[in-house]
């Protein structure tokens, strides 16, 4: 059985509580601004709550531009759910992700081979004004 | 009001974290677009673009792009 997923956020940071391990996403967005294109953001965060899977799973995080259908970033690894009923929290930072130009980008997460939500986003270059 | 009796934390709660720069997630090659994910990518990029594959649009081989094409709404119904 696959996990549910309860959603899927993207943001600027993701700040972990030392302490008490809770989660606080820091600017969540929809659209990126990047000062070059082709180039890399700063780094952003794929974050996502998971729920009703048991074992251990594969996921893959793909960012693929809209308007040619290319992936651009893929990146895997390893998820464990203790049990059906515990909630299983996501962080993926993403610091590597170079984008080859404006437009409309998705990111999806797949798990065990199968895609479970999809999150869309646009990439924009920072003007002139909003470099100063 | 006093809040001091209000705690709250997520200790329970299972946390995995990631990063691409530090080798807890791997980088991988990008992976072949199977028709199941063209289909999809169809249907979500005319909700961005007006239409579902980009002008001269090459699919990968073996994709029947014209079977795709009969299963996403275009072109919009008059």
């Amino acid at each position: 059985m696959l996990p549910l997923v309860r959603g899927l956020y993207l943001a600027d940071r993701v700040d972990v509580d030392p302490v008490t391990r809770n989660l606080t996403l820091i600017e969540c967005f929809r659209r990126l601004l990047i000062e070059h294109l082709p180039g890399e953001p700063r780094p952003f965060a794929v974050v996502a709550y998971l729920a009703n899977g048991v074992g251990t799973y594969q996921f893959v995080v793909r960012v693929t531009r809209l308007d040619t259908m290319a992936e651009v970033y893929s990146t895997g690894g390893e998820v464990v759910f203790p049990n059906r009923l515990e909630e299983v929290r996501f962080v993926l930072r993403v610091g590597g992700c170079v984008f080859p130009d404006k437009g409309e980008f998705e990111v999806s997460l797949w798990v065990g081979g199968e895609l479970l939500a999809q999150t869309p986003f646009r990439v924009k270059q920072r003007s002139q004004k909003e470099l100063q | 009001m006093n809040h001091n009796n209000c705690t709250s934390d997520s200790l329970d709660s299972p946390l995995f974290e990631f990063s691409d720069t530090d080798g807890t997630a791997e980088v991988l090659p990008p992976q072949p677009l199977t028709a199941a994910n063209l289909l999809r990518l169809m249907r979500e990029r005319i909700k961005y673009y007006g239409a579902p594959l980009p002008d001269g649009y090459v699919p990968p081989p073996g994709i029947d792009i014209a079977e795709l094409l009969k299963q996403v709404p275009w072109p919009p119904a008059a």
